[in-house]
């Protein structure tokens, strides 16, 4: 006896079936829209925090060589620290006025991360969508102990 | 019958069930959305209080006025000194133009420097609300004080 009564009755499924399609594109879309926002913030904290840590080591490295080696592998550090795949970033060093490294120099620093166009957990990142960029800048203390030359500043 | 007919339309829970799913779907969005402008704001409060602590730490050490010093009258900061030194803190890493207000340099006693910043971080999807705020004012200030080591 119930499972006739169950077949005839389709109120229900007129009501709600037309929603399933639109729900599931719903769905789709935006959990995408804010993933891909969502990764986004989360490599701008990367970056961010990979740039400080590199200006901080650069300007209180002993030489200009040690310093770039010393502030590379700080930001690659910080990132890898965040989870991610340091091999893709992008570390740019640069002076201010194209000057030595020396006391008073400014530096600044910019790293460049990509981020994929489609991240999904498990399997990895799909595409490049754009580059996430953190810029910092710091001077060479001019009264630091460890460097030769006078303070020009 | 008529009775019988309104009991029995009262009793199916089907599609009820059905149209719940998809508002509960809007209703985790919306929630991801927020979270995600929270913290796009914290992230921008984060960003300036760092600059503001670069720009102090660099204005308490090129602040230094060194007439002062060689005349024997010991560490003093020059305030114009520091001043321009987080100006051009700021101006390095191209945040300059997006403050909100003109930074803020105290000079506090001989060896210490507060830096006072103010500005505006813009919503990813409150934008899209009517009525909703486009950005936030998000402060961050900073105190350096020279330490020998």
């Amino acid at each position: 006896m119930s499972t006739p009564r169950r077949c005839r009755g389709d109120r229900g499924q007129v009501a709600g079936i037309e929603v399933l399609p639109f729900g599931l594109l719903t769905f789709v879309v935006g959990t995408l829209l804010v993933a891909n926002a969502w990764g986004v913030i989360d490599a701008k904290l990367a970056v961010t925090s990979a740039a400080r840590e590199a200006v901080r080591t650069y300007v209180e490295a002993p030489d200009g060589a040690t310093a770039v080696a010393s502030a590379d592998g700080a930001a690659r550090a910080a990132i890898a620290g965040h989870g991610r795949d340091a091999t893709a970033t992008t570390v740019e060093i640069r002076h201010d006025g194209d000057r030595p490294f020396a006391r008073c120099t400014r530096v600044v620093v910019t790293v460049h991360h990509p981020v994929p166009a489609l991240r999904l957990p498990f399997i990895g990142g799909f595409g490049r969508a754009f580059d996430v960029v953190a810029r910092q800048s710091e001077v060479v203390d001019p009264y630091r102990s460890g460097l030769p030359g006078e303070a020009t500043c | 019958m008529l009775t019988a007919a309104r009991g029995r339309r009262g009793d199916g829970e089907r599609a009820s069930v059905l149209m719940l799913m998809p508002a509960a779907v809007l209703i985790v969005l919306v929630l991801g959305a927020i979270a995600v402008d929270l913290t796009t704001i914290r992230l921008g409060q984060r960003e300036l209080i760092a600059a503001a602590g670069d720009a102090a730490n660099d204005a308490v050490t090129v602040g230094l006025d060194e007439g002062a010093l060689r005349a024997g009258q010991g560490y003093r900061i020059d305030p114009a000194r520091a001043e321009r030194a987080v100006l051009e803190s700021l101006a390095a890493k191209g945040l300059l133009d997006e403050l909100a207000e003109p930074p803020t340099v105290l000079v506090r006693g001989a060896d210490t420097v507060e830096v006072r910043l103010a500005r505006r971080v813009p919503h990813l999807f409150a934008r899209a609300l009517p009525g909703a705020p486009d950005d936030q004012l998000v402060r961050g200030a900073v105190t350096a004080q020279v330490a020998q080591r």
